[in-house]
């Protein structure tokens, strides 16, 4: 799966239905990340290593600390995109 | 009840097992295991508040909790914090993991402790998860380690150091990330060292274990001798 195909959004649920082994529509973007079956540290570790790859980008360590929710994770991408991508325009 | 390593290995959901390690009680039981540890009534009503996709997580390392409680000799339900944080009773010290259907816990009389256990399954890292895991050093310590004995060396990084930040959150509201915990070997696992100016917590053993296709980790850290009160 390429996470550039899709939105953002689209691509973050999908990655986290790919590590729990379940459809990307049974992931809800409110749904807390402790209350989806199977999700652990680990998993979400791998997850958030697949965005960063798949976007070029990389999380800030204190801010993963920090998620709550589907939606948080998928801000947090759009965040670091939109300062990366200004970081390489002032250059 | 076996109460050897030897007890361990092969852990799965059959599993019941029991270790010692100084005052610390360390427990195992498996989903399908048949042990006299049901949940407490209180623990019912927690766990009846849980999402129902967590619910056989919750009953699994609840039950080890249960068998490391008797075990210690403490009674008493494992209720849970706002943050979904065990909670044991008074004096009791503990920590909760699970992975595969097994449910492992670690536990300690007394109230000059914070504890932290983690389970992992070998496997699941590779070199390419280092960015969020390894401080410096350790990427290299685990290359070196070549592809077979990489992911295990990953792994038992990775779970060294949630069993310290689960120790740690029980003492700060803002344990360190892992890239600011360095991992220095040692015979049975590793010494944790604190980067500078991050948290300032002293060094604090952390044992790990691999067993088959598992590594087990836990720390044991004495209030007093972390809490750096210069930062």
């Amino acid at each position: 799966m390429s996470p550039l195909a899709g939105t953002v959004e689209e691509n973050v649920r999908g990655h986290l239905a790919a590590e729990l082994c379940c459809a990307p529509d049974q992931i809800a973007g409110d749904a807390q990340l402790a209350s989806l079956a199977g999700l652990d540290s680990i998993k979400l570790l791998r997850v958030v290593s697949e965005l960063e790859r798949g976007y070029d980008i990389k999380v800030d360590d204190d801010k993963l600390y920090e998620l709550r929710t589907v939606a948080d994770l998928a801000e947090l991408v759009h965040t670091e995109i939109r300062e990366q991508t200004q970081g390489q325009l002032s250059q | 009840m076996a109460t050897q390593w030897h007890s361990w290995h092969g852990l799965g959901p059959r599993s019941v097992a029991v270790h010692r390690a100084g005052a610390v009680v360390l427990t195992a039981v498996g989903a399908q295991s048949r042990t006299a540890d049901t949940l407490h009534p209180a623990e019912m009503a927690v766990l009846a508040q849980r999402p129902e996709a967590r619910r056989a997580d919750f009953v699994v390392g609840r039950r080890a909790a249960r068998l490391c409680l008797r075990t210690l000799g403490v009674g008493g339900p494992v209720l849970g914090t706002p943050g979904g944080r065990p909670l044991f009773p008074p004096l009791v010290a503990g920590s909760i993991s699970h992975s595969a259907g097994v449910g492992v816990c670690a536990a300690v009389r007394g109230s000059r402790y914070a504890i932290g256990v983690d389970l992992e399954q070998i496997g699941q890292l590779t070199l390419a998860h280092t960015g969020h895991l390894c401080a410096p050093g350790e990427e290299a310590w685990v290359r070196a380690a070549g592809p077979g004995a990489g992911p295990v060396r990953m792994t038992m990084l990775f779970s060294a150091k949630e069993a310290i930040y689960k120790a740690l959150t029980a003492i700060t509201t803002r344990p360190p990330t892992f890239p600011r915990i360095t991992l220095r070997r040692r015979p049975g696992g590793f010494t944790a060292l604190i980067a500078p100016g991050s948290r300032g917590w002293d060094p604090s053993a952390v044992r790990v274990r691999r067993l088959d296709r598992f590594v087990l980790a836990w720390v044991c850290i004495g209030r007093e001798q972390s809490i750096n009160p210069s930062t």
